[in-house]
């Protein structure tokens, strides 16, 4: 049974617990990826979504100019709208279990050992291993 | 099994009853315990009696559980549904008594600190005074079913 | 897997040039959580609540303090669309979908025969998909068990531990499962334990330790299907349940005693997997 430590790039975005909003969205810009992982003294503490980060920002109908928005942005910290009750799984969960909870939460799910982060399981990932085992050649 | 669940821990406890009862298939009733409903008043006035407020939040409450009892349904178990107001704890053990439950099924939900002693009383509770065996997960820390 | 089974009818239209708040409250109502975007007669994309949230006023009290409801109630569903929708053509395959909603970042595909739009295919059907494809191999099931018993002889045949017993191997059988059956002796030296030498009492030690074996053994009916495999630790309890729980990479843990008692909710609360308290 395949699990989820075949998926992980181990290559997680992540920021510290001190960062701000602008600092996750320079990360996720940089990196890619739905989600920010956020840590503080090594220890994993939540996750930043892609789409909270834009949902934080104002919409058109804003009286801020764009440089008074991201003023107010830098000081913001990503614990404003960091997730806390993250789904978290190990290494050695099966895929269908990621790809069930990510489902079921619409997030993504964080990989610790030891309650250190070892990576997400995002969306992506997951279509991209159905990818795999649709194009498997073996016959069902 | 009576599986007591709620918005934020259905999605955690779910698959495990799932993986625990489908290889010889299984009964498992989805349980949501809400507080007393009260009466929605304003200048004095009664908008909403409690009986009102109460069936709309049953309502609102088998709307949530249909989801997962039809997952369950078509996984091949049967599954079905049920809200209570009250205490968790004490709605829960009473719900296991009336339907007869083998076992009950209860998601932990660790917490730190202070709000440790306030978060795990519904767990310790029926822990303490369930006449059945008791399945506890977590909703973190642990590994997915 | 053809995307045939997998993709849900339309749930709703909504104009471009439609508010944003209408759409919101219409989209909060819809089961699946999309709405078909017209423009001229024509689809032009699909509007989720992400979308929404994205476009609509900050979810940061002092930001959105800037945006009066004024202002905002002017937006349309068109300032919410993020970039242009996926559309796949019906007889496509579940991989190709999940790849063209991959790699172009979106939610949510729509499936054209011909001119029209005929269904929606979702991100969470597909992860649906993926689950049931992969449960097809190897379908849901416990692997190993970790049922913590004590074997010492009580007045009544110890009737606790068979319970405990009785439910460990009830479940492992019922999910081809294998069971390790776990004793803890506390007064035990680990050395004894893991067959070290050790001075002093050890023979009183290796005497009670190979009693505690032949005792577990005993428990285990014969002529049973499932795979029970015994062990002994020194130590304390729920460091010992926790230790072989990862060593056999426990599924499921069950455990008797006083199931309110401050070892089995330690163990509750460590545990890398669910605990069945007996």
């Amino acid at each position: 049974m395949e699990t989820v430590s075949t998926l992980l790039g181990y290559d997680t975005p992540a920021v510290d617990a001190d960062a701000t909003l602008v600092d996750a969205e320079t990360v996720l810009r940089a990196r890619g990826g739905d989600a920010v992982a956020v840590e503080r003294g090594g220890r994993f503490r939540g996750l930043v979504l892609a789409d909270d980060l834009a949902a934080a920002r104002p919409s058109m109908a804003t009286t801020l100019t764009f440089g008074e928005v991201n003023g107010a942005l830098m000081r913001i910290p990503v614990t404003a709208i960091m997730r806390r009750d993250v789904a978290t799984i190990a290494l050695e969960t099966p895929i269908a279990e990621a790809a069930r909870l990510v489902r079921d939460t619409g997030t993504p799910v964080a990989v610790l050992a030891g309650g250190s982060l070892v990576g997400l399981v995002v969306p992506p990932d997951l279509l991209a291993a159905l990818e795999r085992v649709e194009e498997d050649p073996r016959p069902e | 099994m009576l599986v007591l669940v709620d918005g934020s821990t259905a999605w955690r406890v779910v698959p495990w009853i799932r993986r625990l009862l489908a290889p010889a298939g299984g009964d498992a009733r989805l349980l949501l315990v809400l507080p007393p409903a009260r009466a929605v008043t304003a200048a004095g006035r009664t908008i909403v009696f409690a009986d009102q407020q109460e069936q709309s939040e049953r309502l609102a409450a088998h709307f949530f559980l249909s989801g997962f009892v039809s997952r369950l349904c078509g996984e091949g178990l049967a599954a079905s549904a049920e809200v209570r107001f009250g205490k968790p704890a004490a709605a829960t053990l009473e719900a296991a008594r009336d339907w007869g439950a083998d076992a009950i099924a209860v998601v932990d939900s660790p917490a730190r600190g202070w709000r440790r002693w306030f978060t795990r009383t519904v767990v310790d509770e029926i822990l303490n005074h369930s006449p059945v065996p008791v399945l506890v997960t977590r909703t973190s820390g642990q590994r997915a079913a | 897997m053809p995307i045939k089974t997998l993709m849900r009818s339309p749930s709703g239209v909504v104009e471009a040039t439609e508010s944003l708040a209408i759409a919101t409250r219409r989209l909060a109502s819809e089961p699946d959580g999309c709405l078909l975007v017209r423009n001229r007669g024509r689809v032009v994309g699909v509007l989720t609540m992400a979308d929404v949230r994205a476009a609509g006023p900050s979810t940061i009290p002092t930001l959105a303090a800037y945006e009066s409801p004024s202002l905002t109630a002017h937006l349309t569903v068109a300032d919410a669309l993020r970039g242009e929708g996926v559309v796949v053509p019906l007889n496509a395959a579940a991989a190709d979908v999940a790849r063209a909603l991959r790699t172009r970042q979106q939610r949510v595909a729509l499936v054209a025969d011909g001119a029209d739009v005929v269904g929606v295919v979702t991100t969470e059907d597909l992860l649906s998909a993926l689950t049931e494809r992969l449960e097809r191999d190897s379908p849901p099931r416990l692997a190993r068990l970790l049922v913590a018993v004590s074997p010492s002889p009580t007045v009544g045949g110890g009737r606790g531990t068979r319970t405990v017993l009785d439910i460990g191997l009830e479940i492992g059988r019922r999910h081809g499962a294998t069971v390790t059956l776990l004793h803890v002796m506390r007064r035990l030296s680990p050395r004894i334990a893991e067959g070290l030498p050790v001075g002093g009492d050890s023979d009183v030690q290796r005497w009670r330790l190979a009693g505690a074996r032949a005792s577990l053994a005993r428990l285990v009916p014969t002529g049973i299907e499932t795979t029970v495999r015994t062990a002994v630790r020194a130590g304390e309890v729920v460091d010992a349940v926790l230790a072989v729980a990862a060593e056999t990479l426990a599924d499921l843990i069950v455990m008797g005693g006083r199931r309110g008692s401050a070892l089995v909710r330690e163990t509750i609360c460590r545990a890398r997997c669910p605990v069945l308290a007996v």
